[in-house]
């Protein structure tokens, strides 16, 4: 019995031999070949019909993947880490080589920003379906470890500058965002008890919650309740909510009106969440003063900013604008959350929104308004101070 | 055993006669994926090509309210209740064979209503082989079943103030809570919504008030339509509320 383990052991070393030769077969992509993708996928894939694509090549590059080259480069070693290909388990190309981060980031963005089928975006960089599904998940993956820190709740001094910001430029003092929600819509099996998911529009969809501030930053994100959940029951739900119910957030210092009134810290919101202490909505349209219809122009124009940041997250990420074929639920919130940080990370890095991009339409179009008749008598009377202020 | 009881007289198996009669492909050479993506019935059609191509709401709409009902890919269903047993009853005392002598068609709604969620679980076993000829996510159809199960004992644990909701569980991203991701079922009766932190595998916070039911129930007014442009919710508290 001995002599046969003996064997066997030399067989599993023989083995491993073996393998090692192998791997040191599989050819790396050599670091001077990492801007080759860009080449070869621009020459590819620029006169693609239904594309119109920017005959600048920068220009080319944000059309394709949203995001300038440097801020690219950026992104890259946010996950170079996590994505480095290394034998064994390194993702390799069509042609045998293993595939560079760069690649890797690039066929992931290209995934999430033109919601292309996953054949398709595999076609456009020479990858199989498997390869692409493969890459963009550990990318959101690594993403969603090593970019948080583009999506907090702004400290102290960055909501001064905030709540500065949209006293200049909206008129409305201690304000600290706008916060609003949309669909992102899905496709579900048959079999699957799919009903819970079922919005009020008969589609399949799940909720984005987004409060951002004054240059369209999320800064708070709630995702991954079913579409059908009322915003005003997806408020509840969020930790948001939890904080600022208990004085946990929102909580700085409350400033005086010009007419003396005190004016706490506050978001504003649409006619679908409740009116309250630190969420202010609009006045209802019917026979209102003056001052409450210039507030309402006011809070209209805040509010737009979280409006049209949805507008431009699902225009720029088409992946949620278009209705995703079975998407994994676990795994859904995770690729909205990381739209989200790209979304930030565009702005962090002083890349321009590209409004081309945002879709042309309202980012829920297709659903009713909804209302929600809670008023609470403190938001009351703060809507009323800064009506009068 | 029961099955090789038909003399091959003419040549073919019981199998490729009874795939011939319903005009199915024969043989060794079976090309059933083609048969199936050429046979119409109303989930198979955009299953390539949805994600590239924006579809309109409207269009959804009347797909889900198609697929959405128990007796869903009625047709399909037919073709393989044909092929298979897919639970008829015999009435007589005799042994069921484990092929139906003649195929019926298999009706879940013809069970009782109480019986939902196990007939979910039942079609879910039943659909695999269909299922997997149009998504290859085995692992995921486990992970389904799974969850099915999951929900069937939680029911049980949750005593008569739960009786009549359904129950989802979701994976929720907040980034107002510490660790962001929380794994959480969603239960729903019409336009009542209860979320409960699913235990063992949450992150707790705020722990003084997450405790248990947060509650968020939504009386009757909730998803009435008041007027013709806004659909209105109540906000408003009540007693199962911990807010």
């Amino acid at each position: 019995m001995a002599p046969h383990k003996k064997s066997k052991k030399n067989k599993r070393g023989m083995k491993k031999l073996k393998k090692c030769r192998q791997l040191s077969v599989v050819p790396i992509e050599p670091k001077t070949s990492d801007t080759d993708w860009w080449d070869s996928f621009r020459h590819k894939n620029s006169s693609t019909p239904g594309y119109s694509v920017p005959s600048d090549e920068a220009e080319g590059f944000k059309y394709f993947f949203r995001v300038s080259k440097k801020t690219f480069e950026y992104i890259c070693s946010l996950v170079r880490e996590d994505l480095i290909s290394r034998p064994p388990s390194g993702l390799i190309n069509i042609e045998g080589r293993l595939l560079s981060v760069e690649k890797q980031v690039a066929i992931a963005l290209r995934r999430l920003a033109s919601g292309e089928s996953q054949v398709s975006v595999g076609a456009s960089f020479g990858v199989g379906q498997s390869t692409v599904s493969q890459v963009t998940w550990r990318f959101i993956e690594a993403m969603e470890e090593r970019a948080r820190h583009h999506l907090k709740w702004p400290d102290f001094n960055r909501i001064e500058d905030i709540k500065s910001k949209f006293d200049s430029s909206y008129g409305l003092p201690n304000c600290c965002g706008a916060i609003d929600a949309t669909h992102i819509m899905m496709t579900l099996p048959a079999v699957e008890t799919s009903d819970d998911w079922c919005d009020q529009e008969n589609n399949y969809s799940m909720l984005l919650q987004g409060i951002v501030d004054h240059e369209m930053r999320f800064i708070d994100v709630l995702t991954g309740l079913p579409g059908g959940m009322p915003f005003s029951r997806l408020l509840k739900c969020s930790g948001f909510f939890r904080l600022c119910d208990s004085g946990d957030r929102l909580n700085g210092k409350a400033i005086a009106s010009t007419g003396g009134d005190m004016i706490r810290e506050y978001v504003v919101g649409g006619f679908g969440y409740p009116l309250l202490p630190w969420l202010i909505t609009p006045y209802e349209t019917d026979s209102i003063l003056n001052s409450q219809s210039s507030f309402n122009d006011k809070h209209r124009a805040a509010r737009l900013l979280a409006v049209r940041a949805l507008s431009q997250l699902k225009g720029s990420w088409r992946i949620l604008s278009k209705v995703m074929w079975r998407p994994d639920k676990r795994k859904l919130p995770s690729i909205i959350l990381i739209c989200c940080l790209l979304h930030n990370i565009i702005i962090d890095s002083g890349d321009t929104l590209d409004p081309d991009v945002a879709l042309s339409g309202h980012h829920d179009s297709g659903y009713v308004d909804q209302y929600c008749k809670h008023v609470d008598p403190l938001g009351r009377t703060l809507r009323d101070n800064l009506a009068k202020a | 055993m029961l099955c090789s009881a038909p003399a091959q007289k003419s040549g073919l198996n019981w199998l490729d006669r009874l795939r011939f009669n319903k005009g199915i492909p024969t043989g060794d050479d079976l090309d059933l994926d083609s048969f199936l993506a050429n046979h119409p019935n109303p989930t198979s059609s955009d299953s390539s090509h949805s994600i590239s191509e924006p579809t309109r709401p409207s269009k959804i709409r009347t797909l889900s309210s198609e697929i959405s009902a128990a007796d869903a890919r009625p047709r399909l269903s037919s073709v393989l209740a044909d092929l298979l047993n897919m639970g008829g009853r015999l009435s007589s005392g005799k042994k069921c064979p484990r092929k139906q002598t003649n195929p019926k068609f298999f009706v879940a709604s013809s069970l009782s209503n109480s019986n939902a969620g196990i007939v979910d679980c039942a079609q879910k076993d039943d659909n695999v082989p269909a299922t997997n000829s149009f998504s290859n996510d085995t692992a995921k159809l486990q992970e389904e079943r799974v969850d099915c199960c999951d929900v069937e004992e939680e029911k049980e644990n949750d005593g008569n103030e739960l009786r009549g909701f359904s129950k989802s569980e979701v994976t929720v991203i907040d980034t107002s809570c510490p660790g962001w991701k929380v794994e959480k079922f969603v239960l729903r009766k019409n336009n009542v919504w209860k979320v409960r932190e699913r235990k063992g595998k949450s992150k707790s916070f705020t722990k003084k008030k997450n405790k248990g039911t947060l509650g968020f129930v939504n009386h009757n007014s909730a998803g009435v339509k008041k007027e013709p442009k806004f659909v209105e919710y109540q906000f408003g508290s009540n007693k199962e509320e911990s807010l």
